[in-house]
């Protein structure tokens, strides 16, 4: 028998061994690939590398710098970076519970809490913005010092993830809309759902790093 | 069927820890403190924040093999790093 598998996903995987008669294997690849596409894993953790190597050239670069660093940290508003990381372990969570959803078969509920978590990435990129407008009204800009540098180009980077991010969502969420996806193949909502738990997680380590330690 | 249903799901507790560890930071940074071992508290608690995101919201924890460690390996090195630059300017 002929299989096509044109994605390469561990249901896809292990749908395609059931389909040539190899018993007993959809199990055990469903316990060791993650959910989702495994593209997107290959993706994402090629951005968690360059996040790393991002988070250790701060710290290695602060050593030179220590009193630079802590004055300038100072500055900025960690009020507004609470707001933002509760909105962002908040949407992950909506994110969580989408894919329970859908694994359930609700379609609807799948779009509701996309729409959840949706609303919550949108609260990030104003609290966010706002927080830009505040620094470039006072005229900082990457060649400040080098702790802004470091500062916006390490949030601006998460920043345009968070969009990318939501750029996936709302297209699982369409399609959800339409019915696309059910309790047995719902892959898709999954493999959005790692990526957006991978813009969480950057931020997880970013808002201690770059508001907190000193 | 007769289901039995849980008071909560393990990914609201989880959720609900996340907000309690994130508004510890938070009140550390309010506070003023800072040394290193502020700093490697801190870094610890983002460290634990992270491995339950890779656990519970990603769906890692019942896996078997390598991708089971993937998020684990990643906050570690990251981890070591600033934990050591941290350390040497203390």
């Amino acid at each position: 028998m002929k299989v096509h598998c044109r994605r390469v996903t561990s249901n896809r995987i292990a749908w395609c061994l059931e389909e040539v008669g190899v018993e007993g294997k959809t199990n055990d690849l469903a316990q060791r690939y993650p959910p989702g596409d495994l593209a997107i894993w290959i993706f994402i953790l090629a951005e968690l590398a360059v996040f790393a190597a991002f988070f250790a050239a701060y710290a290695f670069t602060r050593m030179d710098n220590v009193e630079l660093f802590d004055t300038y940290q100072q500055s900025l508003d960690r009020r507004a970076a609470l707001i933002n990381t509760l909105a962002l372990i908040t949407s992950s969570y909506f994110v969580v519970r989408a894919v329970a959803a859908v694994r359930e078969g609700s379609n609807h509920g799948c779009v509701r809490w996309l729409l959840a978590a949706l609303g919550m990435g949108l609260l990030f990129l104003v609290v966010k913005g706002n927080e830009y407008a505040h620094h470039f009204g006072e005229g900082v800009t990457l060649s400040t010092n080098t702790f802004y540098m470091f500062y916006l180009s390490l949030t601006f980077f998460h920043f345009m993830h968070v969009i990318l991010g939501m750029i996936i969502l709302a297209a699982v969420a369409v399609k959800a809309q339409r019915g696309g996806y059910s309790a047995a193949d719902h892959t898709g909502v999954e493999t959005g759902a790692s990526y957006w738990h991978m813009v969480d997680l950057v931020w997880l380590i970013l808002f201690p790093l770059v508001y907190v330690m000193r | 069927m007769n289901r039995q249903r849980t008071w909560i799901r393990p990914c609201t507790l989880v959720y609900l820890a996340m907000l309690g560890l994130t508004l510890v930071t938070f009140g550390i940074g309010e506070a003023g403190l800072s040394g290193l071992e502020i700093s490697l508290a801190v870094l610890a608690v983002a460290l634990i924040k992270g491995q339950m995101v890779g656990d519970y919201f990603m769906g890692l924890k019942g896996l078997r093999g390598p991708w089971r460690w993937v998020i684990f390996l990643w906050l570690f090195v990251p981890g070591a790093l600033i934990a050591t630059a941290f350390s040497l300017t203390a």
